[in-house]
């Protein structure tokens, strides 16, 4: 018994070193709005950034992010060519919900629905909000847990040291 | 007996955990990646009369988790370390302990996903199978065994399944097969695909196995029920979509399942989900209605409580996040109840009158949920009863109106007002309905580009009253209360916030709460000094009681 | 792996389709007792037959110690005796007595319609019930003993948290009919008034084979053979004593029967270890 947790730390720092080059899981069933299943391999950029969001329709800090991006969103997009993905982890309890907050609210984003949350499980996220930033290559290169007001500054600030790499 | 199985799944878990290190470490020849989050929580609790809090012999409480995944190209192989030393207060007391609750090697390719260990799932909206987790409900009815998904051409997903479902640490008894099939019509058929019309259909079935046992008729000790073995349940659903309108649907029946959930009777299961929504930029609208008939389907038909749940019932009411707007949560009575759920989003535009300079939200919200009408026909060991095509006694209603705008460039404001009927029936505590009036204003201004507030006060007035001695009103949530709460963030990664809960009608003690957060990138450290009220933790329809407490809490997750 | 997964959807699917099982109403409920389940067995040394005596008797009933004295004197181990209270009239207990009546045995006493005690029957034979002092029941035992016996049957029971049972059946003919086998305890020294033949009341009387459960369910359980001469099963079940039973002084009465005239053909005791 005693044994199991120094193994597990030296297991969490080795795999704290390598944290570098994970990737978007592929092949991970999500669905769109419209109700059809896709594979999360859809969720890419032509060689761009994609910013990752979860959220969920009662998660007030998720809305105020999403909501405050929007305001920012046509900048980014003509700055760095970004595309934001929001991901809702709304279960059967408000997921029919999804679209019309979605619309209701007038996000530009591309949105899916993670039911069951199961790439929200491969991806490591513990709450929402929590936000990936993923290169032209679909490597995890930022991520980011929880949303302050400005949090949105420090995003687009780490997409700008992406897009500005030669 | 357990304990040792327990122990002999560690050795062979520390041996899978180290090959994932050693696999991870030489990700030079095998290449792959590492990915995962740790979550500690603890909690310091002293005994407090004035709210109920017992005191914590222990002195210290926590629970901790790592989920650790290894990823390489189609393959990933997970597992999960859990500790409860001792338990959180509300974490049911078996879960005490520490060790690997969940390990799986799964192959996810382009058309076969294959998983073989622990695995989560769910068919259609969950309400024959749903195999999930919610930490801080601590549930967890993972699957141990065999899950495929198959995708033999675009738009068509197959998928089949066999395991038993993790209880705190150990298995049910109980065998749970699945078969589940659904179809998007628009990619099948090239006419609809290129149509306005949308369509996917779904069908599943899901079977429990498990051992005879003696359970006595309620009508004769000497004779026992003639329990059905196998328990199966199956759905069909559709999600049909045209132009800005949306139709879903999903009808569940469930054969013969007399358990402790259900007091052993054989009236069979169905229930009936149905949502109609519309949207178009900026104004949404929906209208949901739901009804459950003995729906309760555990994988054990002894268990009662909240763990080895096969299905998943979501509750119709809207999922509040205001505290006093979820004071009184509601919970899915799975033996029976109706529903309805209306919701309307509107943004009023700018420039308008009511709009002014940056627009203003309107979202309106009603759900009322009412009991099935039944007449009682015996007890286990008889169908139990006759369901009718009235409405049984009200559970809960609310009606709330929120309206949020931007005062000025830097200063948001949302006022919420919601009416509630409260039918303390839902928690299985006597005492009739309670009414209440909440009204909450939430202001959150931006000070300098560093500094931002967030100011909210709340205010409930309720017919109900609090009496510690006469067990109809001994409910500590009765009575009017008022709220008040600042929060100040930092920068983008501190935040400092108090609070206070006060029923101010009958002296009761504040509820005061203080708390610190730090974040960083996907690390969050949060501390939190004050008393925690006593009451439901729900989320999803889904409730877990939290006694009150006193004292430090502290948590941190982080993410890799 | 396509065809692999098209096979596991398919052997799934036809589980599935019969995985939901119906219960006729009216059927809802059986009689309470012991599952027993069953594996195959091994074939039984110099099986033979015993008789089993099924005797009503009751604590008010005067006659009923003559019986018993009748009953002990031909009481060996290949006669397996099962005392009943009457549940009503001289079967009641006195006021402060133990109540020894089992709803298994008044199941039965209602089926044979007894209405006089002290009362047996031998193999549960309905032609002839022996009433009285019983005197012809030795002559009929010693016939019964004596035939060539149709089924082996021994018994053995140990005690962990729960009594296990284990018996094994061997059919020595082939027997087309289905039978059914039924387990019980009986308790010894059980000391509680009765009434003596003289009239007076014996604080004192040790009552000896009182049935104390049916552990099988009053009419007992089909046994899962063909039937077939020399087959060879074994029946494994258990049950939990309630407290008031001393499992000491306990014995574990089984019988094979037939399902349909419930007469039985063979057997056994044991004690339990």
């Amino acid at each position: 018994m005693k044994h199991i947790l120094p193994l597990f730390l030296a297991l969490l720092m080795g795999t704290g070193l390598m944290a570098q080059n994970a990737t978007l899981p592929q092949n991970i069933t999500l669905r769109t709005i419209d109700g059809q299943t896709v594979q999360s391999s859809a969720i890419q950029n032509n060689g761009r950034p994609v910013i990752i969001s979860f959220w969920a329709t009662w998660c007030k800090p998720c809305n105020r992010e999403l909501n405050n991006i929007k305001e920012v969103y046509e900048e980014w997009q003509e700055e760095t060519g970004v595309k934001i993905v929001a991901v809702s982890i709304d279960d059967a309890r408000s997921a029919a919900r999804v679209k019309p907050h979605a619309e209701g609210n007038d996000w530009p984003y591309e949105i899916y629905l993670d039911q069951n949350s199961d790439l929200k499980r491969a991806m490591g996220v513990v709450n929402v909000p929590h936000t990936f930033i993923l290169n032209g290559e679909g490597e995890i290169v930022w991520q980011h847990t929880g949303y302050q007001d400005g949090g949105e500054e420090e995003l687009i600030e780490k997409v700008r040291e992406l897009t500005q790499q030669p | 007996m357990v304990d040792n199985i327990m122990k002999r799944k560690r050795i062979v878990m520390i041996a899978v955990a180290a090959c994932i290190t050693m696999a991870a470490q030489g990700q030079g020849l095998l290449g792959g990646h590492v990915t995962g989050n740790v979550q500690l929580d603890g909690q310091m609790s002293s005994a407090d009369s004035t709210i109920g809090a017992q005191d914590v012999p222990e002195k210290l409480l926590m629970n901790a988790r790592a989920d650790i995944l290894y990823t390489n190209g189609d393959f990933s192989a997970g597992l999960r370390f859990e500790m409860y030393q001792n338990p959180l207060l509300g974490f049911d007391a078996r879960y005490k302990g520490q060790g690997l609750a969940n390990y799986f090697v799964a192959y996810n390719g382009e058309r076969l996903s294959v998983t073989l260990g622990n695995f989560y799932e769910q068919f259609g909206s969950g309400m024959i199978l749903r195999a999930y987790e919610d930490r801080y409900l601590g549930l967890d009815n993972a699957l141990m065994g065999l899950n495929v998904q198959y995708r033999p051409v675009e738009g068509v997903t197959l998928k089949a399944l066999a395991g038993k479902q993790r209880i705190f640490w150990d298995y049910g008894e109980g065998l749970v097969r699945g078969v589940d099939a659904e179809v998007n019509l628009g990619s099948l058929v090239k006419a609809i695909g290129e149509s306005r019309f949308r369509a996917t259909v779904g069908a599943g079935f899901v079977s429990k196995y498990e051992e005879d046992e003696t359970v006595p008729s309620a009508a004769n000790a000497e004779m026992r029920l003639n329990l059905p073995l196998n328990v199966g349940a199956a759905s069909v659903r559709a999600d049909i979509g045209y132009g800005n309108w949306s139709l879903q649907g999903e009808y569940v029946r469930k054969g013969q399942d007399p358990s402790a959930m259900n007091g052993y009777v054989y009236h069979p299961g169905e229930a009936l989900l149905l949502g109609l929504t519309y949207s178009q930029r900026g104004l949404s609208a929906s209208l949901q209605a739901k009804r459950i008939v003995n729906m309760g389907f555990k994988s054990v038909r002894s268990q009662s409580g909240e763990m080895l749940y096969i299905n998943y019932l979501p509750a119709i009411t809207k999922n509040h996040t205001y505290a006093f707007l979820s004071m009184y949560p509601y919970a899915t009575q799975v033996n029976g109840e109706q529903g309805l759920q209306g919701d309307v989003m509107y943004k009023i535009k700018k420039g308008t009158l009511l709009g002014g300079k940056y627009g203003m939200d309107v979202h309106v919200n009603s759900s009322v949920v009412v009991g099935l009408d039944t007449t009682v026909t015996g007890g286990a060991g008889t169908e139990g009863y006759e369901v009718k095509g009235g409405l049984g006694e009200t559970l809960y209603g609310d009606v709330s109106v929120e309206m949020a705008k931007k005062l000025s460039k830097n200063v948001k404001a949302t006022v919420t007002y919601a009416y509630q009927v409260f039918n303390p029936v839902v928690e299985n505590e006597p005492g009739g309905l309670h009414h209440n009036n909440i009204v909450v204003a939430d202001v959150s201004w931006k000070v300098s580009k560093k500094h931002s507030l967030r100011i909210e006060g709340e205010w409930m007035g309720s017919d109900s009253h609090y009496d510690a001695n006469d067990p109809e009103h001994n409910d500590r949530r009765a009575g009017d209360w008022v709220m008040g709460l600042v929060e100040w963030n930092i920068g983008t990664h501190w935040f400092v916030s108090a609070s206070d809960q006060w029923a101010y009608n009958d002296g009761r003690g504040n509820y005061y709460n203080l708390s610190v957060g730090y974040t960083k990138g996907a690390t969050r450290l949060q501390v939190g000094y004050g008393k925690q009220r006593e009451g439901l933790l729900c989320i999803g329809g889904v409730c877990r009681t939290v006694p009150a407490s006193n004292g430090l809490t502290f948590g941190l997750t982080t993410s890799f | 792996m396509k065809k692999i997964f098209i096979w596991v959807m398919g052997v799934m699917g036809v589980m599935g389709m019969g995985a939901c099982d119906k219960i006729e109403e009216g059927e809802y409920t059986i009689y309470d007792g012991a599952v027993v389940s069953w594996t195959e067995g091994a074939a039984i040394a110099d099986p033979v037959q015993r008789a089993y005596v099924e005797k009503y008797t009751g604590p008010r009933c005067s006659n009923c110690p003559t019986a018993d004295v009748t009953l002990a004197g031909i009481h060996n181990d290949r006669v397996v005796v099962v005392a009943i209270n009457h549940p009503v009239g001289q079967g009641m207990p006195y006021p402060g007595q133990p109540d020894m009546r089992t709803d298994g045995g008044t199941a039965w006493d209602q089926y044979f319609g007894i209405n006089a005690i002290p009362a047996a029957y031998l193999n549960r034979d309905r032609s002839v019930q022996f009433l009285g002092e019983m005197g012809n029941i030795v002559s009929a035992i010693d016939a019964a003993l004596g035939e060539t016996p149709a089924v082996g049957l021994e018994v053995s029971a140990t005690q962990g948290t729960k009594v296990d049972i284990t018996v094994d059946i061997q059919f020595l003919r082939t027997i087309g009919s289905p039978l059914t086998l039924t387990a019980a305890v009986v308790e010894d020294s059980l000391v509680y008034k009765q009434l003596m033949p003289d009239n007076t009341v014996d604080e004192g009387y040790a009552h000896n084979h009182m049935l104390r459960k049916v552990i099988t369910g009053f009419w007992g359980r089909d046994i899962e053979a063909n039937g077939t001469e020399g087959e060879a099963v074994r029946g494994t079940l258990s049950f939990t004593p309630s407290d008031d039973i001393k499992t000491e002084n306990c014995h574990i009465v089984v019988f094979v029967s037939d399902k349909g005239t419930r007469r039985v053909l063979n057997c056994a005791s044991c004690r339990i270890e």
